[in-house]
């Protein structure tokens, strides 16, 4: 499958801070690919860089098979951005705005235009200076669906909007996805976690891992077992358990690299027969929390 | 989309229309309010006297430009990462094309027509001064609207444009103090080539700035451009060997050549040494000069002046070439040269004789035209289609009206016992056998008004004292107007002033005028 996103050893740096060290992503064409990571963990930088907003410091990038430098004029009518701080022209109304940009691009429907006001209810004579947040995100993301883009990128769409509108936004997007490549940012991993079909964990300017999301759950799991004697803690474990902790006999840890027979393996290594092994799947959110904690590479990760 | 430019051009009308009824207005009550300034059939006494109304006008009339040129820049703002335009499908040359096409609809083409309006109610027939107006309209182009349209480019907002404005004009400040320390520096001819290096630096770095920041929008790169070419203008003066291009351009002629004018030092002491002014650790010297050998109809022009005093025992000092303005005229044997001098070094020599050398570089030109015309009552006519009148404006003086770039440096001259003005009251009649000048100066290559208006005056009486004479030129008058100059090769001349005390040729501080930051200390 060829790639629609695709940056090798990405770094950008704002004077003396690095927003990105080094990232290495791929985005399989079709996928809904999901970028989270806290707040400040380099996420818009990366987008921006993709869309050639931010010049790169140093590595490359291509977007839909083109050079992201080059990324400019023609090129957008097959990308449609929409993000929480783009600055939109306040002085038009939705209507003067939509149609200024319809003659821009050849692909522009009119009927899924007329579909999509009528499905995010939006007003089309109001200067979008005077919408709330909402609407306007909600005007952005029309005005970048209708002319049906190979590449969508939303960079924190959700963020602070009220349930009615996320979902909204959330069902107009997944209405686009058999036709486009999704890729989405955002800090609360919740807004997305069941849209998402691969996932990228960034933080603190390294890309943690980027994979697929059925993946990941895979090959993360709380493990749980029971011992006859006290464990010994001060032992050096398997890389790909992480937050390893006992209390009395029973002893917790999260095995980043999952495999049935391999994972009852090394803890045979360890424990020998144990009384009760326990495999527990995580929830995305738990996953995200552990490696938050870890502060390090998800092991046994690999990039998408 | 093939084509862009008209659909933002028409975007751009839409959101600015305002701004540009605004402009408009503007304009109106500008051109209204300058054509009702009539004194005459079909003249306008502009430029004549104060008016707070024209003084607004007319700078209201840039600035609505300006802000109009920011507004169209700012709509697709190449500064910044929040613009929505960047991730649209833009052509950058597309929409640079319609930025420019805006400025020619709404800021070319009403300045046009305001002058236009303004020099066929002026009593010009447009048609007739078609390259006058284009360079006119090139001018404000090069000088004003594409400088402006770069600092717009690298700006985000109005705000961050006019502390911009401000930071060109501290830096323009700066820059004329800078240069102005530079010895060899206004010695005509002698900066053609820093002035025409620096001229192609700053239109580049302006074109380059504007074109990388449509098409790349790499804002930080811009001002660093921007700031370098600021840099490097005043080290191109400062590294400019002006000695060795003043004697290139200035050489030493030949021992066989006639001279157009030959300087000798006037042994006579100087009837007054009023006319001083006082400068802080500075004295002023007025060293009297006998001027002979200038032509009927020529003009030797000094370019610059070179002082060396040397004293017995080695004292020595030396000016470094400086820029002159004077004007060596027929009719004129005497004149005199004002040095400033270190006040240390004065008061170290001033009793002891010494030796004075001066160069000059001069300027030999000749009149190609001369022509005779009687001052009015009637309206009358100068060379370069001026249109003159006697106006209650000016004092009853003869002010001309020329049309724009038509207008070529004059020189009038009238002998005393022509002029026919009254003397005023308290004064004498002038004397008979002297010869009057007075200057027209190039008038009408930049400006709102094509039409210039300038007062024909006498101004040069030679020694006659005419302080009470308030009139030059009046109904009757006849003049000789002398124009289309024509230079002759420049040159230097020497000439030595021997054994002078300088303390005899010290002009004094009059307490008229002080300057710099110095405090007169009685």
């Amino acid at each position: 499958m060829s790639s629609a996103i695709r940056a090798e050893n990405l770094v950008k740096g704002f004077r003396k801070v690095t927003a990105l060290n080094g990232v290495n992503l791929d985005v399989p064409e079709g996928a809904i690919y999901a970028l989270v990571g806290p707040n400040g963990a380099g996420k818009t930088t990366a987008i921006k860089v993709l869309m050639n907003i931010f010049p790169a410091t140093s590595g490359r990038a291509e977007v839909l098979g083109a050079d992201s430098t080059r990324l400019r004029g023609a090129a957008f009518t097959s990308i449609g951005y929409v993000s929480e701080n783009q600055e939109l022209p306040g002085w038009m109304s939705l209507r003067r705005l939509l149609a200024f940009l319809r003659p821009f691009y050849p692909t522009w429907d009119v009927a899924l235009e007329r579909e999509l006001i009528r499905q995010l209810d939006l007003p089309l004579d109001r200067k979008l200076s005077k919408l709330s947040r909402g609407m306007r995100m909600k005007a952005a993301m029309l005005s970048s669906l209708t002319y049906h883009p190979k590449l969508i990128v939303l960079d924190e769409p959700f963020g602070g909007l009220d349930p009615l509108v996320r979902d909204q936004l959330i069902e107009g997007l997944v209405e686009r996805a058999p036709e486009a490549t999704i890729f989405v940012s955002s800090h609360d991993l919740a807004e997305i976690e069941n849209l998402a079909s691969h996932i990228g964990y960034l933080e603190e300017g390294y890309l943690r891992f980027s994979e697929e999301r059925a993946a990941l759950l895979e090959r993360f799991r709380e493990v749980e077992l029971t011992l006859d004697a006290l464990p010994l803690l001060d032992r050096r474990w398997p890389e790909s358990w992480m937050h390893v902790a006992a209390s009395e006999h029973v002893l917790r840890f999260i095995e980043s690299r999952f495999e049935s027979e391999r994972t009852r393996g090394e803890i045979r290594e360890f424990f020998g027969e144990v009384r009760d092994v326990t495999f527990r799947p995580m929830t995305l959110r738990a996953i995200f929390v552990a490696m938050a904690r870890a502060g390090r590479p998800a092991p046994g990760g690999s990039g998408v | 989309m093939r084509n862009q430019i008209l659909h933002i051009f028409k975007n751009d009308v839409r959101h600015f229309w305002r701004e540009i009824v605004l402009m408009i207005a503007v304009v109106v009550a500008y051109g209204w309010h300058t054509s009702t300034r009539s004194q005459g059939p079909g003249f306008i006494a502009i430029d004549i006297g104060f008016s707070f109304p024209s003084e607004i006008l007319s700078l209201l009339v840039p600035v609505s430009f300006i802000f109009l040129i920011v507004r169209a820049a700012h709509a697709e703002c190449p500064v910044g990462d929040r613009q929505f335009w960047v991730t649209r499908p833009y052509d950058w040359r597309q929409l640079l094309a319609a930025k420019l096409l805006f400025v020619a609809t709404f800021v070319n083409l009403p300045l046009l027509v305001l002058q236009v309006f303004l020099l066929w109610h002026g009593g010009f027939w447009p048609p007739r001064y078609l390259w006058g107006l284009l360079a006119l309209q090139l001018s404000w182009s090069l000088f004003v609207f594409l400088p402006v349209g770069m600092l717009a480019v690298v700006t985000a907002s109005i705000g961050q444009f006019v502390l911009a404005v401000l930071a060109v004009l501290l830096y323009f400040i700066a820059f004329s103090t800078l240069i102005s320390e530079i010895p060899g520096i206004g010695v005509a001819g002698s900066d053609v080539i820093p002035e025409r290096t620096t001229l192609i630096l700053v239109y580049a770095a302006i074109v380059a700035i504007i074109l990388r920041q449509y098409a790349r929008r790499r804002t930080a790169w811009s001002r660093i451009v921007l700031v370098g070419a600021g840099v490097a203008v005043p080290v191109l003066f400062a590294v400019t060997p002006y000695r060795t291009l003043i004697a290139h351009v200035y050489p030493v002629p030949g021992p066989d050549k006639p001279l157009p004018v030959h300087l000798a030092f006037d042994p006579a002491k100087p009837a007054s040494l009023k006319g001083g002014y006082f400068e802080k650790n500075k004295v002023h010297i007025k060293l009297p000069l006998l001027v002979s050998g200038v032509a009927e109809g020529s003009k030797v022009t000094e370019g610059g002046i070179l002082v060396r005093i040397e004293a017995p025992g080695g004292p020595r000092w030396e000016s470094g070439w400086s820029g002159g303005y004077g004007e060596l005229l027929a009719h004129r044997p005497r004149d005199s040269e004002t040095v400033t001098l270190e006040k240390d070094f004065f008061e170290r020599v001033k009793s002891v004789p010494v030796n004075v050398h001066l160069t000059y570089a001069l300027t030999p030109a000749r009149a190609q035209q001369v022509v005779h015309i009687v001052a009015g009552p009637a309206p009358f006519t100068l060379p370069g289609d001026g249109q003159c009148l006697f106006s209650p404006l000016a004092r009853n003086q003869p002010v001309c009206f020329f049309p724009p770039a038509k207008t070529e440096r004059m020189l009038l001259s009238a002998k005393t016992e022509e002029i026919t003005c009254k003397p005023g009251e308290n004064a004498k009649p002038l004397p008979a056998g002297t010869v009057a000048y007075g200057w027209v100066w190039e008038v009408g290559s930049f400006g709102l008004n094509p039409v210039s208006a300038v007062e024909l005056a006498l101004s040069d009486f030679g020694d006659l004292d005419v302080r009470n004479s308030r009139e030059s030129v009046c109904p009757g008058t006849p003049l000789t107007i002398y124009t289309a100059w024509q230079e002759g090769p420049r040159y230097r001349a020497d000439l030595e002033i021997d054994g002078i005390h300088l303390a005899d040729y010290k002009l004094d501080d009059s307490p008229d005028y002080e300057l710099g930051f110095g405090v007169r200390v009685p």
